[in-house]
């Protein structure tokens, strides 16, 4: 689990999920929630994807049981990214799995405030589980 | 005793090979993804196909590996030899694709490039230039039906088997850690990664019991279950010994894989290469000199579910001396029909071949060859054929029964 300061004041936050290396990767996405007074999760329904269509794997980082929370709220919220990666074939060249989260109104213009990137292969039996935790924290 | 002598090395080797493959902790090693890999063959390598080891000129449409050696012949001419001669192929994009999305293998120059590769071989003989080496370049453009990243069908229901099945255990996970452990936030995480033996044991033996109690825990388990009754799995398939797997679920994938490999292994496809061959008398480079140069092309069609026919040429420019108004330059230049039939791991063939070379005084020839090639172990190919070659233009035509065995292995395995 990443530490990734922000600033509540610079806009909306977003995460980007890139995967390289030629596999089959699915991925889901969930935002937990950091006290007991809100529901564990804040991402309904999960948002998942895969590495076909690669334009579509970014998200705003938002609680979708109250979509005008405001960034103020969004301390010590972790942004939990679950991926799968399978084997193509035996070319099992490696992969690199990326969770940046950044920070601007929108999207195409966001900063990047910070990754994490997780690198492997898979060898037997093919299919693996991998994982990157984001913890959001407040300026 | 010779030829008992080869079998023996095969064997051995394979054995060897099977050895070295397994992992005494993980049985499901025989079910890993090495057997469905989308090899239509292992590749012939330009190199070894330059060096003239084979009756047969054709190059054989496959995929380029990564990394994969020939070792030929240990069968040749009616007597089994030990082999001098070896070839390796190496992909260099294959490797640099580790950085590569989806998207960037998909444009079209990239896909070429992943499905090169360069080789080189060495052999020797019994001619006064002993000592020959080759260095060749390979591509194969493959239909867009025959590559499992490109048919939308398969690839569509795989990544749906993925996500279905990844989203129904994060959910479960998340019920199990938030409500029958009662963690929140970072801390759930924490104790959902460091306790993962335990919700495989939650998985196994409890969860029907809590769904019972609790409706986010009914929901979560409900949909799970719809899972496992449209895929004839069981909750025991992902929870084997208080350890969580995916490895049924990897199974039921790496079936589809093969399902496609198996009605694809005879697609159209389209094979180039090019070799370069120098020679010397003796082992130094500094003494070689250029030998010839060699180029292919074949083309596949699927002709018939299980049959592939193979059109191809191979044109060869060999070294000629003295080149003047009365001695040409030589010329060899091959045409094959090839009939193959079978499967994705054992096909037999029919081969007839035209040879003509300009300047011998034989240049005619015409090889009628059958043969075999299959799959021994996880990943040595076995290919042999035999047949006569009948040299036209005499009065009295030459025949000549010729054949091989060759072995080849692809190095891509891994045994982690």
């Amino acid at each position: 689990m990443k530490k990734v300061t922000f600033d509540p004041a610079k806009g909306r936050l977003w995460i980007n999920i890139e995967m390289q290396g030629i596999y089959f990767i699915t991925y889901a996405y969930q935002m937990w929630s950091a006290t007991a007074a809100e529901p564990p999760v804040l991402t309904n329904p999960l948002r998942k994807g895969n590495n076909d269509s690669p334009h579509d794997d970014h998200f705003e980082v938002m609680n979708d049981f109250n979509t005008t929370d405001p960034l103020a709220n969004f301390d010590k919220r972790c942004l939990d990214t679950n991926f799968w990666v399978k084997k193509i074939e035996a070319n099992d060249n490696g992969y690199t799995l990326k969770l940046n989260l950044l920070q601007g109104n929108n999207f195409e213009s966001a900063t990047l405030l910070d990754n994490i990137v997780v690198t492997g292969t898979l060898g037997t039996p093919g299919l693996k589980e991998e994982g990157a935790v984001i913890q959001l924290i407040k300026k | 005793m010779n030829r008992i002598t080869s079998f023996i090395i095969i064997i051995a080797v394979c054995y060897l090979n099977r050895l070295s493959g397994q992992n005494p902790t993980n049985d499901n090693n025989k079910d890993s993804t090495e057997h469905f890999l989308l090899d239509f063959a292992v590749p012939d390598l330009p190199t070894f196909k330059a060096l003239g080891t084979d009756p047969s000129d054709i190059l054989r449409p496959s995929d380029i590996q990564k990394f994969a050696a020939q070792i030929s012949p240990f069968f040749s001419g009616g007597s089994a030899i030990i082999p001098q001669n070896f070839a390796l192929e190496y992909a260099p994009w294959k490797m640099a694709s580790k950085k590569w999305t989806l998207e960037k293998y998909n444009k079209p120059i990239n896909t070429f490039l992943y499905n090169s590769g360069f080789s080189i071989g060495t052999l020797r003989d019994t001619s006064t230039f002993n000592s020959k080496l080759s260095l060749g370049y390979r591509f194969t453009i493959v239909s867009k039906d025959g590559d499992i990243l490109k048919s939308a069908r398969t690839k569509e229901k795989i990544y749906e088997k993925m996500s279905d099945y990844q989203t129904a255990l994060v959910n479960l996970k998340t019920v199990w850690v938030t409500r029958i452990k009662n963690k929140r936030g970072a801390e759930a995480i924490e104790y959902r990664e460091s306790h993962k033996n335990e919700f495989a044991k939650f998985l196994a033996d409890d969860i029907e019991k809590e769904s019972k109690k609790d409706s986010a825990i009914n929901v979560a388990y409900n949909a799970f279950t719809a899972l496992l009754k449209r895929d004839k799995l069981k909750k025991s398939d992902f929870s084997k010994d208080s350890v969580l797997t995916l490895d049924s679920l990897n199974t039921r994938i790496d079936n589809m894989i093969r399902k496609f490999k198996a009605e694809k292994w005879n697609t159209a496809r389209t094979d180039f290469a090019l070799a370069f061959v120098g020679e010397s008398s003796d082992t130094l480079i500094s003494n070689s000199q250029f030998s010839s140069l060699n180029i292919w092309i074949t083309q596949s069609f699927a002709v018939h579910k299980g049959g592939q026919l193979l059109l191809g040429s191979k044109c060869k420019l060999p070294r000629t001396e003295n080149i003047n108004d009365s001695v040409p330059r030589r010329v060899d230049f091959t045409a094959n029909l090839r009939y193959f039939v079978g499967s994705s791991d054992v096909r037999g063939f029919l081969e007839t071949q035209y040879k003509y070379k300009n300047i011998e005084k034989l240049g005619q020839s015409l090889l009628i060859n059958i043969g075999a090639e299959f799959r021994l172990g996880d990943v040595f190919w076995i290919i042999a054929s035999a047949g006569i070659n009948n040299y036209l233009g005499e009065t009295k035509p030459i025949n000549k029964l010729v054949s091989s065995i060759n072995i080849r292995y692809a190095f891509n395995k891994s045994n982690k």
